[in-house]
């Protein structure tokens, strides 16, 4: 009892151990798909929404209730997600092709000239389990901050203004970025799927 | 100088950006006519706008397909708890 005295400073004098263990029942799920949502990993999302209850909890008194609890705990939550993107973004080493690996004095180069894809089942393409494996592979082969732009951009359908901001990219960057992917991307799905 | 052609004609690096941008944002009027006056000569671009194209509705669909996986959630939040209780 006497560490809850201690503790106890809050507005309902109720411990704070306990007020944010009663968030963590009340919260964690939703937090959890929030997460989830937003980076498609399950361990990774689960330390993130720890983590989240964590600094709730170590900066408590920075909570003055002016905001509802559940806004402060997503605040916190947001703030990690774009953390560990800037994170990934820098501790990518993989280098996207340059333009020039496709482009001379603004043409084509002729080996990289598109050639012509026969799709004959668009709709359905990702039912198949080779091309998805394809596909995915071809993802993967680019660097980290393609991805983040991936899942921000498709995913999140988020504003090109707001990537850059969660990215900490410029908007030329993110044209270039955009731009050199799309390229390194066709290129491999036309040489593994679409011209095998 | 530029070369006078440059006014009206875009390079294909230049054609292929704003064929990206245009997934993106609106381009502007210049900027549309000019890129329908490239594609409308240029097979290898127009080869690629279509593609393009298809990629992008390929990531939206691999994005609306994803699904949660979900979590223990009691296991998590008591895995919490122990943690705050450390603190």
């Amino acid at each position: 009892m006497k560490i809850w005295v201690i503790f106890g400073t809050d507005m309902n004098n109720t411990p704070v151990n306990d007020l944010v263990k009663s968030w963590v029942k009340q919260y964690s799920g939703e937090l959890y798909s929030w997460a989830f949502y937003k980076t498609s990993d399950k361990e990774l999302s689960e330390d993130m929404v720890q983590d989240t209850f964590v600094a709730a909890f170590k900066g408590f008194k920075e909570f003055k209730g002016e905001s509802e609890v559940k806004t402060w705990l997503y605040g916190i939550l947001k703030n990690k997600i774009a953390d560990h993107y800037r994170k990934e973004q820098r501790r990518s080493t993989v280098k996207l092709d340059t333009t020039s690996d496709y482009f001379v004095n603004g043409h084509w180069k002729e080996s990289e000239s598109p050639k012509e894809w026969a799709v004959t089942d668009e709709k359905h393409l990702l039912d198949d389990l080779k091309f998805k494996s394809v596909l995915d592979g071809c993802i993967n082969k680019l660097p980290g901050n393609w991805s983040a732009i991936i899942r921000l951009k498709f995913i999140d359908d988020k504003e090109s203004k707001i990537v850059c901001q969660e990215l900490e990219i410029t908007p030329t960057n993110y044209w270039q970025i955009i731009h050199r992917a799309k390229l390194q991307l066709r290129k491999c799905l036309e040489l593994n799927w679409f011209a095998a | 100088m530029k070369k006078p052609t440059h006014y009206i004609w875009y390079s294909c690096q230049r054609a292929t950006e704003l064929i990206e941008k245009k997934h993106i944002t609106e381009l502007s009027a210049i900027e549309s006519v000019k890129l329908k006056l490239h594609l409308g000569i240029c097979g290898a671009c127009t080869k690629y706008s279509r593609q393009s194209e298809l990629i992008e509705k390929l990531a939206k669909e691999i994005a609306a397909r994803q699904v949660e996986v979900a979590t223990d959630l009691l296991f998590l939040q008591e895995r919490i708890i122990s943690k705050i209780e450390e603190q």
